[in-house]
């Protein structure tokens, strides 16, 4: 059964203070600048012929070994232990936070992100580029449209990939997914290839012009792990329609696209959970992370506070 | 809808001087009810966001604390692990930390070779190559030390590349 909250939407309601958004953004920002930075450095002492590369830091490698891991003891080619320690590190933050790695710390989607954060700063400035944005909003964002359905159907594609990678590296003990892996080529740029995963690279840089995190939404096989694991996640963000202005600002502000204003609770699988939603909200108290616990007796209401 | 549809509350709040404490729902306006079963409690955002950055420090350090944190990029040996000579296939004491130029890392078959392991490795794992016969395929001179890294040869050489010395030694095998 589902319980409806029948309160009445407030005439007014508190504000956020946008210096705590400000804050928690530039937070994040940081994070993603700190890991992007350790990796650079793993970049580069491999260029030196010193260090190690930063094949050990990706936890995707961990979950590709997983099942060779699991049933044989050995691990498939290209993992280390380091991989695995970190793919518990990212199921671990899968329960507790949903995409949060997507989101906060996964340095991938943070060059995306900012790809396509620079990409409309300058449209921003541009009154030409921004008439020509605002025309392809509106086709793109037309619901039940073309981008809109082949939006939806490109992001099962992420599944796929999910599949495709971690079936290939269990039946043949090889990591397949590592030859398309845009990732992987960009760790590699030190030993520069013109490869099938540098072109897929270039794709998905040359989309994040346009495209809030392509890779993220079509064909991430780690994101798609998250998105399994979260299912067991009882912490989301949570919306309380007694707070909510319904201005759509947190729908704009989702790189995933989420309609967060007709959700209760935020459990798409897709949700990066870098809070944009909840930090672009004007409202106080419309949106915030909970945790939820299936007790239906001792139901109270959305917006409970401490 | 923008944000300047929200309209100030205090008449004594000048608009787009100092933001209003309290924002006015926009007319007409009626958000989608909120619908839950579950009993809910909110998380305080900056306890939420410290306790997801932790956690993942936690969970390496605990690895690293049990010896699992290896990234010395040389591979975890398919063949070495669960073999009882292995040297550690756990990863216990096989290189632990980085850039310690793959001296615990074990070679199964040709295609365990890695750019970041020493000459000295292949030879140990290779009884039927000779160092003479490495430094000939990459084009380098023939007193190159045996500590030197493949992937160093590789930068010196004549062009001759880690996966090529893969297949040749396959052929030699
Ligand atoms: S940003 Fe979303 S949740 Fe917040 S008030 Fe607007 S519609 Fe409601």
């Amino acid at each position: 059964m589902t319980t409806t909250d029948e309160r009445p939407p407030a005439a007014t309601v508190p504000r956020r203070s946008s210096t705590t958004a400000r804050r928690i953004r530039l937070a994040r920002y940081s994070v993603q600048a700190a890991v992007i930075g350790i990796i650079g450095w793993q970049i580069f002492q491999a260029f030196t012929a010193d260090g190690s590369g930063p094949e050990g830091l990706c936890p995707f490698g961990g979950f590709e070994t997983m099942w060779t891991w699991i049933t044989t003891g050995r691990t498939v080619r290209h993992v280390h232990p380091a991989n695995l320690a970190l793919a518990a590190a990212v199921l671990a933050m899968a329960v507790a936070g949903r995409g949060f790695f997507c989101g906060w710390i996964c340095p991938f989607g943070a060059i995306q992100g900012a790809i396509h954060k620079t990409t409309s700063m300058v449209v921003d400035r541009i009154p030409p580029l921004r008439r020509w944005r605002r025309r392809a909003h509106r086709v793109t964002a037309r619901p039940g449209g073309l981008a809109r359905r082949l939006d939806g159907i490109f992001r099962y594609g992420r599944w796929l990939v999910l599949v495709w990678a971690l079936g290939g590296a269990a039946m043949t003990g090889v990591m397949v997914f590592r030859d398309v892996d845009p990732w992987a080529a960009l760790i590699s740029v030190a030993e520069f290839e013109f490869s099938l995963a540098f072109t897929v690279l270039l794709v998905v840089l040359v989309l994040s012009l346009f495209v809030r995190r392509p890779f993220c939404r079509y064909a991430c096989p780690l994101g798609a792990v998250q998105g399994l694991v979260a299912k067991i996640s009882p912490v989301a963000i949570q919306r309380d329609a007694a707070s909510c202005l319904g201005c759509d600002l947190c729908n704009q502000a989702c790189p995933m696209n989420i309609p967060v204003n007709q959700r209760t609770r935020v459990t798409d699988s897709t949700c990066l959970g870098c809070l944009e939603c909840v930090l672009a909200c004007p409202s106080d108290q419309a949106l915030g992370v909970s945790v939820g616990l299936p007790l239906p007796a001792l139901r109270v209401p959305a917006n409970d506070r401490d | 809808m923008s944000p300047t549809t929200h309209t100030p509350d205090t008449p004594d709040t000048p608009s787009g001087r100092r933001p209003p404490s309290m924002l006015r729902r926009p007319a007409g306006r009626r958000p989608v009810p909120t619908r839950t079963r579950l009993r809910t409690r909110r998380i305080p955002l900056l306890a939420y966001i410290a306790i997801l950055l932790v956690l993942p420090v936690a969970v390496l350090v605990t690895a690293r604390a049990a010896g699992w944190w290896v990234t010395s990029g040389h591979v975890l040996p398919a063949t070495a692990l669960g073999a009882p000579d292995a040297g550690g296939g756990s990863g216990e004491g096989s290189g632990e930390g980085s850039g310690d130029g793959g001296a615990n890392a074990t070679i199964g078959s040709p295609h365990d070779i890695k750019g970041s392991m020493t000459v000295q490795q292949v030879l140990d794992a290779f009884p039927a190559v000779t160092a003479a016969d490495v430094y000939q395929q990459f084009g380098v001179a023939a007193d190159t030390p045996a500590s030197t890294q493949l992937k160093q040869l590789a930068r010196d050489g004549n062009g001759y590349e880690v996966s090529d010395l893969r297949e040749w030694i396959e052929t030699q095998t």
